[in-house]
């Protein structure tokens, strides 16, 4: 007989094979190791951002509707001092309106009222959004009106940033930026989440704006090419229902 | 070898061997939630299986991958062979976790029906760094899963080995597709030099370890230039060269043959096992039967057939001794034809 011979059915392997194959198997886990330590540590780092996934709450406040639907909580709901303004999301990849138009209970109008909805809080940086988790039954209670919120004054900008759909940045994916997210991000700003414009490179801080076209409307399919890429925008800077927000012409988007 | 089929044909190696295997993927899920426990604390669950079964699917991809040129250049690593199918299904499973989790992640609860949304969220087909890096992903997984559900000796019976073995080298192209998934779809992200660095090493170690298996192999070729003597006849070997119960392949006029030595008589048989075409010449005559190193896969060394009750067969080859040199005849004899051993004479 030759050198040592390796038969798997045979119920032992040549002590050769099992010491040639321990020393390999503990190299390549000490590497194996190592290569996940590189690629977790070197990782960029997630938000502090949270979604408040199966922590369902209700929220009172006034509603504002167009040109996305914002609710102005009432005081002690928000998780930020200061920012009361919590744009309203719906379940999964859609915006909030179509839950709203959809509620069984009677409403008119529902801009500028008080209501009482339940949902889920997703913040970060500042923002507040809330998921509408229940869709149209998320809509529980429609008070008396309001006066309608004012809006700002405009003025011109022109600046650097990237388009995000803010359900995922700000609490419900990480990352939600960049490639990695462009699809999901598509979906959702197709789906009638507002396209947020997040100003700023990475690492710095950020200034968001919620992008409307030249006649104030919600701005979807037309940029739906420039969304997670680096781009250069042009408009008009103003505020809505506590949002900031940038009207553009989407033909004048450049990329970075 | 098995003569009926079972869903596996468990012995005490293949146990050892998922045992093992169990313990290092486990080490690696282990390792890789503990550092994002550490490192990354803000991590979403989501995120967190998607990068864990990324990350141990690629890693025993590769791993997979370098061990058949790994046996090829060191039969020490044979026993890592033996099992490599259950190693290979467990991949897929982490592969298809990495999968459906990211389409149900990213491309679920939308307006339009996930899988389409895979293919026609980012449009941007004409760009590398833009291109839709999830549709690359998406086909390695469709070839993942077929190799997956036909990795069983049933399958290869069924669809012959030659279409099994054909349907099973898809892994490279699934290979190629994943790593550039990764290039054009994480790396674009986490662009840090590093990464880029451990996805080339790791391409260029499995392709380093096939270009040295397949150097090896045409090096050898490459001596294999006989003589005709007479009558269809080539001196190929001595008898010394060949120890016992060993054998010796040769490439002899677009044949692949195994010359073995035992029981001090010469037979000869194709060199390429009926199962999963391993090297017959580097098994051994264990109990009368030729033995492939691959799978223990055996065969008579006088008909090439496998013993009762199995019924693989190989071409035969005659031989010949003169003066201590071995001849053979090229001419393949039908799978399973007799040819009477050549008596060793001092």
């Amino acid at each position: 007989m030759g050198k040592d011979f390796y038969i798997g059915w045979k119920d032992e392997a040549p002590e050769s094979n099992k010491k040639n194959i321990k020393r390999l198997l503990i190299t390549l886990m000490v590497i194996i190791s190592v290569i996940a330590m590189v690629l977790v540590v070197f990782s960029k780092s997630f938000t502090t951002h949270t979604f408040e996934f199966g922590q369902e709450k209700t929220f009172s406040g006034v509603l504002y509707v167009h040109p996305f639907p914002v609710l102005k909580l009432d005081k002690g709901q928000s998780p930020y001092k200061g920012n009361d303004y919590a744009l309203l999301v719906g379940y999964g990849k859609f915006g909030a309106s179509t839950y709203l138009q959809g509620a069984k209970i009677p409403k008119g109008d529902l801009s500028g009222k008080r209501v009482t909805i339940s949902g889920t809080l997703i913040y970060g940086d500042g923002k507040v959004l809330i998921e509408l988790t229940e869709k149209e039954k998320s809509l529980l209670e429609i008070e008396n009106t309001v006066p309608p919120s004012a809006f700002s004054e405009k003025n011109r900008a022109t600046m650097n940033g990237e388009i995000i759909d803010p359900k995922c940045w700000f609490g419900v994916m990480k990352p939600a930026e960049g490639k990695v997210h462009k699809s999901c991000a598509i979906r959702c700003i197709s789906g009638g989440i507002p396209p947020v414009f997040r100003m700023g490179d990475s690492g710095s801080s950020y200034n968001y704006y919620v992008l409307l076209d030249e006649t104030g409307n919600l701005l979807r399919e037309e940029i739906l090419p420039y969304v997670g890429e680096s781009i250069k925008v042009q408009g008009s800077l103003s505020e809505i229902n506590g949002w900031p927000v940038l009207e553009i012409d989407p033909d004048l988007i450049k990329y970075q | 070898m098995g003569v009926e089929y079972a869903g596996v044909l468990w012995n005490k190696q293949k146990k050892q061997y998922d045992k093992i295997m169990a313990f290092a993927i486990l080490w690696m899920v282990i390792l890789f939630v503990v550092l994002h426990l550490v490192f990354q604390p803000d991590f979403t669950a989501e995120t967190l299986i998607i990068r864990t079964s990324a990350f141990v699917a690629f890693t025993l991809l590769n791993f997979i991958l370098i061990i058949g040129p790994l046996a090829r250049l060191q039969p020490a690593f044979l026993p890592l062979l033996y099992n490599r199918r259950h190693l290979g299904v467990t991949m897929f499973f982490f592969a298809a976790i990495h999968g459906i989790f990211s389409i149900i992640q990213f491309h679920a609860l939308g307006n339009i029906n996930p899988i389409v949304s895979v293919f026609l969220s980012n449009t941007k087909y004409e760009a590398i760094s833009e291109f839709p890096f999830q549709v690359l992903g998406f086909f390695a997984l469709i070839i993942l899963f077929l190799m997956a559900i036909t990795s069983h000796d049933f399958w290869l019976k069924n669809l012959s080995p030659k279409f099994w073995k054909g349907l099973h080298m898809m892994v490279y192209l699934a290979y190629t597709l994943i790593v550039l998934h990764v290039a054009t779809g994480i790396l674009q992200y986490e662009n840090n030099l590093l990464y880029w660095m451990l996805l080339i090493g790791s391409f260029g170690l499995v392709a380093g370890l096939h270009l040295a298996s397949a150097w090896k192999e045409r090096k050898w070729r490459k001596t294999q230039v006989y003589q005709l003597e007479k009558d269809n006849f080539f001196e190929v070997a001595t008898v010394k060269e060949i120890p016992d119960n060993c054998g010796k392949g040769i490439w002899i006029a677009d044949q692949n043959i195994a010359i073995f030595k035992y029981n001090n008589c010469l037979s000869a048989v194709n060199n390429v096992c009926r199962h999963q075409m391993g090297p017959l010449a580097e098994g051994q005559v264990v109990e009368g039967c030729i033995t492939c190193p691959w799978h223990g896969y055996q065969y008579q060394p006088e008909d090439g057939q496998s013993p009762p009750p199995f019924h693989e067969k190989l071409e035969t080859y005659q031989l010949a001794v003169l003066n201590g040199k071995i001849w053979v005849n090229p001419d393949p004899m039908p799978e399973g034809t007799y040819v009477a051993p050549i008596k060793i004479t001092d």
